[in-house]
């Protein structure tokens, strides 16, 4: 709000006329409290104030910050090239899989990924980041010093992030991914522990209330966590050592160590856990790095041509089908856990911090065991 | 111990501390609480978790503080009349949400 007040409001409005990031605008309405039950959620969004429908004049266009500005700006033209491209539920999920926009997702694809425990992949994170760290040094290695190309590639990763809308998942991943590649630059050890906690602590020290209040925070750092010190004991426990055809097994491994390190977080916020999310994940993370990596060439070749995106295009759209194929077919096979699905909503505070113990004391266990075979 | 072991632990500690009046909200329970650790910890000559846990403090009042800055924003609750630049916005396919 412009002076004299100060603070954040949330405004629920009619669909139209449409606003856009940076317009100044003149509200007349009753600015509420927030309801107690969801207090919290807008504490972590920095509201105060919801105002619900409301009337709004437009005083002003471009009155935000021009970086980020052109950054949603170049964000649009993405999703344009892509819907040119692309048929318009397959551009969405392209979207959504490259950049995490899911405005134009319909109702029964939310609903699709959400019973066949797919939504994580239009949640960005360390693909995301991976791919285009990968495509900068690559591109600019050739021609530039190792040091700008680290420059160039850290700046790149800080815009993706501003420009996708720096969700939680990104945000660690982005942190992550620039401690990864400044221990290159440094010639220092990559240490994964100390990455997770220097990520965790540079964003809460940016906004404390995303620790307990966001659900995304929570998620992406409890499944990093899984796939980082559970996956190694589920593959020494079933003497996974090969990765399998199109990598099957280490997908397996992935996915299941990852469910269970959030199992609790998902019955307690969604009051669901479906098995079948496991078998679907098994069959859709092999294509994923593709699917991203198509999509980003497909991008960077729209912007010259839409041509040349029309030929990675035909590609990408035998992907994308296998894809919603595959969320289509799991969101109707769905097999939820039975004691997860009826009265029992939440777990409590004592069957999850007993449930973390054993996933603690299996990985320690594991840990002394490699130590001792070593 | 060497310095990023002793970074790593200062994150940790601060993130407990931030976790932990997150749940609790009596920044001064708390913070009391790590400090009586603390002083067992220097009893029993562990000096450098007695320094760690201090930390658990300083997280706990960045916390608090950090809320009480956003709390102390002059919102004009009630019927009213006021204008801002737009930071954030979803559409739906009925409504939009601003903010």
């Amino acid at each position: 709000m412009q002076k004299p007040y100060s603070g954040r409001v949330k405004l629920i409005a009619q669909r139209y006329p449409s606003f856009a990031y940076g317009d100044l605008v003149k509200i007349k309405g009753n600015i509420q409290k927030p309801p107690p039950e969801s207090e919290n959620y807008y504490a972590k969004e920095g509201v105060l104030g919801i105002v619900g429908f409301p009337q709004i004049e437009l005083i002003k266009s471009r009155q935000g910050n021009p970086v980020k500005e052109a950054l949603l700006s170049f964000r649009n033209k993405i999703i344009s090239i892509f819907k040119q491209v692309l048929p318009s539920e397959k551009a969405a999920f392209m979207a959504g899989l490259t950049i995490g926009a899911r405005e134009d997702f319909s109702k029964e694809l939310t609903e699709n990924m959400k019973q066949s425990g797919t939504t994580h992949l239009v949640a960005l994170s360390g693909y995301n980041i991976s791919i285009i760290a990968i495509a900068v040094m690559a591109i600019l290695g050739g021609f530039l010093s190792h040091q700008l190309s680290f420059y160039f590639a850290t700046a790149i990763i800080v815009l993706f992030v501003l420009m996708t809308g720096a969700e939680a998942s990104v945000v660690r991943a982005a942190i992550m991914g620039i401690i990864a590649l400044l221990s290159t630059h440094a010639q220092r050890i990559y240490s994964l522990r100390n990455a997770i906690v220097i990520a965790a602590f540079l964003m809460i020290l940016f906004n404390p209330n995303v620790l307990v209040f966001d659900v995304g925070f929570q998620l992406s750092f409890l499944a990093l966590l899984g796939i980082v010190y559970l996956a190694p004991v589920i593959k020494n426990l079933f003497k996974i050592e090969t990765p399998g055809f199109l990598g099957w097994k280490e997908n397996l491994t992935q996915t299941l160590s990852a469910q269970l390190f959030v199992l609790p977080l998902l019955i307690s916020v969604f009051g669901f856990f479906s098995l079948s999310s496991i078998f679907a994940n098994i069959l859709i993370l092999g294509v994923v790095p593709l699917a991203m990596g198509l999509g980003f060439i497909m991008a960077g070749l729209g912007l010259i041509s839409i041509f040349l995106a029309k030929m990675i295009g035909l590609i990408a759209s035998i992907i994308l089908s296998y894809m919603l194929f595959i969320i289509d077919l799991f969101s109707h096979l769905s097999l939820p856990i039975p004691i997860l699905t009826g009265q029992v909503k939440s777990f409590g505070i004592i069957f999850a911090i007993g449930y973390y113990a054993i996933l603690i004391w299996l990985i320690i266990k594991y840990k002394g065991n490699e130590e001792r075979r070593i | 111990m060497p310095v990023y072991n002793i970074a790593f632990y200062v994150c940790v500690f601060f993130l407990v501390g931030v976790l932990i009046i997150s749940i609790f909200s009596n920044v001064l329970m708390v913070a009391l609480a790590a400090f009586l650790i603390s002083v067992c910890l220097v009893v029993y000559k562990k000096y450098i978790f007695a320094l760690l846990f201090l930390f658990v403090i300083v997280g706990a009042f960045y916390s608090q503080i950090f809320n009480k800055i956003q709390n102390s924003a002059n919102v004009p609750f009630g019927a009213s009349e006021f204008s801002g630049v737009i930071i954030k916005i979803a559409q739906g396919d009925t409504k939009q949400d601003i903010i």
